[in-house]
């Protein structure tokens, strides 16, 4: 009966979550949850407030026991070794709690203590993240005294501390300006370039759509979507809408449009119009365009209109909602 | 900014040789250090102290002055610091770090729940240590100037200090309790204690009469230190394995240590054949109790996995595993050991072996009765101790005040309903006035309050059992 054997590390996903299921009383904050992020990708992980993701964040930085269910870092079962979990794991919290009568550099030395790193090595380590997170300016500040976007780089900085090959970041940008956030978003950038496997959660989405290689979408406690920024954005669209230009006689779009099948002509505009074809996979697309060529349009801009990941977010939510309502 | 980070030491990589001092007094007692001598209590603490004691030396110069008062002054001063002011810092120890969400970040480190506790409480310790250390020079002055027993002045130092430390740990251990009402119900008695004791050693280097007189010789270090050093040790570990990750266990060998050192209280109290050393097996019977009732059982395989890899070890997961439902059977042992020592040896105990079973019935019964009581009000409370104490207080509320219907062997109606409290069917079964028929009925409401709490003990524990089997059944759809 003792804990099963420790896998090959280099074989297996940097986190895998299955039927992981965490209930507190008559609430079911994750249910049945499972995906898993392959080794060296930058995952969002999205979801409405009280979606459960920071409770299957914890789950997997081992602050949080679930009810059922199984979650693995690298491999590691997080109820069964969470020692050897917290060696690979970097944890950076949504709120960053400070202390008094304490330094940047003390803290880092803390933490650095803490992680068992000795005399000189230790000093080696602090340097490195406060140079890293461009906080040797401040060593000697009282790190209550430091703005939001500083207490950020710290949190990220002390969970840097023992060079983890998976960082979980909850709402890391949260309460940030843009100055701030540019600056954090280049080094999780650095970091991804070097690697590690970073699961990240954020209401900007935007933000995520451009850093993160794959996004997992969670609505009360369940998977809607997991896939690439592009795929979120079509999810659930089943037309495109394009915009054209033409040379020439812009009316000629819409007489065109009228005749064609598949397609709708939705308005006009001063070069030519927005169109609706009703099947939005890339080969109908395509096969519009062909047509319009051969049918003598001189064509001379063909857009795609995309939805924002807000506008593919709120229009998920939405949907689940009423199909809940539904219910 | 684009340094890359990625050139760290494992974790799990082997440890490098010390090169700094500080590397080898421990992470949180560095911190807390740093911190702590910052703070303005400690600095203003040392700093009146300083200023107050060379003020008293100046004052002890005078012809007119008696040296006896500079003397009282000197420890007066000395004592509030030692045992008032430092001890009491600890307890916003670990609720501090809870509140500051600091506490997880720190989990995640390599640091243990128990070195996270120890380290607190050993820099509260030394801040304590320092300040003794810096009134040394006053004690030598005193010296010089006469009317001092230098040796007794020394052990009360020491034993001062060491009553500092056991407070700090007290307080340390309390300091994971967030809740006003129950702090002050375990610090007000301690504040009470501490001002007695204070009275007595003032006394004792005046020669006057300040308050209960004690002697700071005789056999009865041999159980007082040990006992001090089990104490301190047990009140840190409680407070560990109430911060401690689930999967980690600290309960089951504080529970083999407060097993024997509650036999060794036992055995030396029949040794004694004085009631009086009574005192510390039942103590110790409480104090095990509230810390075994009031605990999460262990869910986690981590924990009891252990416990069932043979027939041999099996059984233990009854007495041993975290939790209260192990609690329970543990506290029938410690009961079924109190009951058996006042058969074998009833002259210790009392007059009448009634009186004996009386006093073990309802112990038990008090310590069971919150634990049902919680199991059926508030099962999921995330602090048990909090909702356990609670009820205790406010069973030992309502008794206190029915105790006044049972005067003069005489049990008026409402005390005969308020036995089901196990506090007041106690008070029935010790109460020589009380006719032997009426004691015999408040045992029997004790041995039901026993009976009922242990069936809801079993039949909550059995609801927590099919939960976690059902957890596991899942765990295995693919």
């Amino acid at each position: 009966m003792n804990p099963p054997p420790l896998p090959d590390p280099t074989a297996v996903p940097a986190i895998r979550v299955h039927n992981l299921a965490r209930q507190f009383g008559e609430i079911r904050a994750v249910d049945g949850l499972s995906f898993s992020i392959p080794q060296g990708q930058v995952a969002g992980f999205v979801g409405a407030n009280g979606a459960g993701k920071t409770t299957t964040m914890r789950i997997l930085a081992t602050l949080e026991y679930p009810t059922s269910g199984v979650a693995e870092i690298m491999g590691v079962n997080v109820m069964d070794y969470p020692g050897k979990v917290r060696e690979i794991l970097g944890w950076m919290p949504d709120n960053f709690g400070t202390y008094d009568n304490m330094t940047v550099v003390e803290y880092l030395d803390f933490f650095a203590r803490a992680l068992g790193y000795r005399g000189q090595e230790r000093r080696e380590r602090v340097e490195e993240v406060m140079e890293f997170t461009e906080l040797n300016k401040l060593h000697d500040r009282l790190i209550n005294k430091l703005s939001k976007g500083m207490g950020q780089r710290l949190c990220l900085g002390r969970a840097l501390i023992h060079d983890p090959k998976v960082l979980i970041l909850d709402e890391p940008a949260a309460g940030l300006d843009p100055k701030a956030r540019v600056e954090l978003r280049h080094l999780i950038r650095i970091l991804a370039q070097e690697g590690k496997t970073i699961l990240i959660s954020s209401h900007i989405l935007s933000e995520l759509g451009e850093m993160c290689d794959t996004l997992v979408f969670i609505n009360a406690g369940r998977i809607v979507h997991h896939g690439t920024a592009e795929s979120m954005k079509r999810h659930g669209m089943n037309t495109a809408v394009i915009n054209v230009s033409v040379h020439g006689d812009p009316a000629k779009l819409e007489q065109w449009a009228i005749v064609s099948p598949q397609v709708e002509f939705l308005q006009a505009t001063k070069t030519g119009g927005r169109i609706e074809v009703e099947d939005g996979s890339p080969e109908t697309v395509a096969n519009v365009l062909r047509r319009m060529i051969l049918d003598s349009l001189v064509v001379i801009e063909f857009r795609r209109e995309e939805r924002n990941l807000e506008d593919a977010f709120i229009e998920m939510v939405g949907k689940l909602e009423k199909e809940t309502a539904v219910r | 900014m684009n340094n890359p980070i990625g050139n760290g030491r494992p974790m799990s990589a082997p440890i490098p040789p010390l090169v700094d001092f500080s590397d080898s007094i421990g992470p949180m007692v560095v911190k807390e250090l740093r911190q702590g001598l910052r703070t303005r209590a400690f600095t203003w603490a040392f700093l009146f102290i300083q200023a107050l004691l060379l003020l008293f030396m100046l004052s002890g110069f005078s012809e007119t002055n008696d040296s006896r008062n500079t003397a009282g002054s000197f420890w007066l001063l000395l004592e509030l610091a030692l045992l008032i002011v430092m001890p009491f810092r600890g307890l916003n120890a670990l609720h501090t770090e809870v509140r500051l969400n600091t506490m997880e970040l720190i989990s995640l480190t390599r640091m243990s729940a128990w070195r996270i506790t120890v380290g607190k409480w050993l820099a509260l310790v030394s801040q304590s240590v320092l300040l003794a250390i810096a009134v040394m020079p006053y004690i030598v002055l005193r010296y010089f100037f006469g009317g001092m027993n230098v040796i007794e002045e020394l052990v009360l130092l020491f034993v001062v200090i060491g009553l500092s430390a056991l407070l700090t740990a007290l307080m340390v251990g309390l300091s994971v309790v967030s809740n006003f009402l129950i702090r002050c119900f375990f610090t007000v008695p301690v504040v009470i204690s501490i001002f007695s004791f204070m009275g007595g050693s003032i006394a004792l280097v005046t020669g006057g009469s300040g308050g209960p007189r004690f002697n700071l010789g005789g056999w009865v270090w041999l159980w007082a230190i040990p006992t001090a050093i089990f104490l301190g040790y047990y009140l840190l570990g409680m407070a560990a394995s109430r911060i401690a990750s689930q999967a980690v266990n600290y309960v089951t060998i504080r529970r083999v240590a407060g097993f024997i050192v509650f036999v060794v209280s036992v055995v030396l109290a029949h040794l004694q054949s004085t009631p009086g050393y009574l005192f510390l097996p039942f103590f110790f019977f409480t104090l095990l109790g509230l810390d075994a009732l009031s605990e999460h059982p262990a869910t986690v395989q981590s924990v009891y996995l252990p416990f069932r890899r043979s027939a041999l070890t099996r059984p233990l997961e009854y007495l041993l595993a975290p939790g209260w439902f192990s609690g329970t059977y543990f506290v029938l042992l410690l009961a079924a050991i109190l009951g058996i020592a006042g058969v074998v040896l009833p002259d210790v105990w009392s007059d009448s072996g009634t009186e004996s079973m009386g006093l073990v019935l309802g112990f038990t019964a008090s310590a069971l009765l919150p634990l049902a009581i919680m199991l059926l009000s508030r099962p999921g409370h995330p602090q048990p101790i909090v909702s356990y104490c609670l009820i205790t207080i406010f069973m030992g509320s309502v008794s206190a005040v029915i105790f006044r219907f049972v005067e003069d062997g005489d049990i008026a109606p409402i005390a005969w309903l308020a036995m089901i409290l196990p506090p007041v069917a106690t008070f029935v079964t010790i109460n020589h006035s009380v006719e032997p028929r009426d004691m015999l009925t408040a045992q029997g409401f004790l041995v039901v309050t026993i009976l009922l709490s242990v069936a809801v003990v079993i039949r909550k524990w059995g609801k927590v059992r099919t939960a976690m089997e059902q957890a596991q059944r899942e765990d295995l759809v693919p």
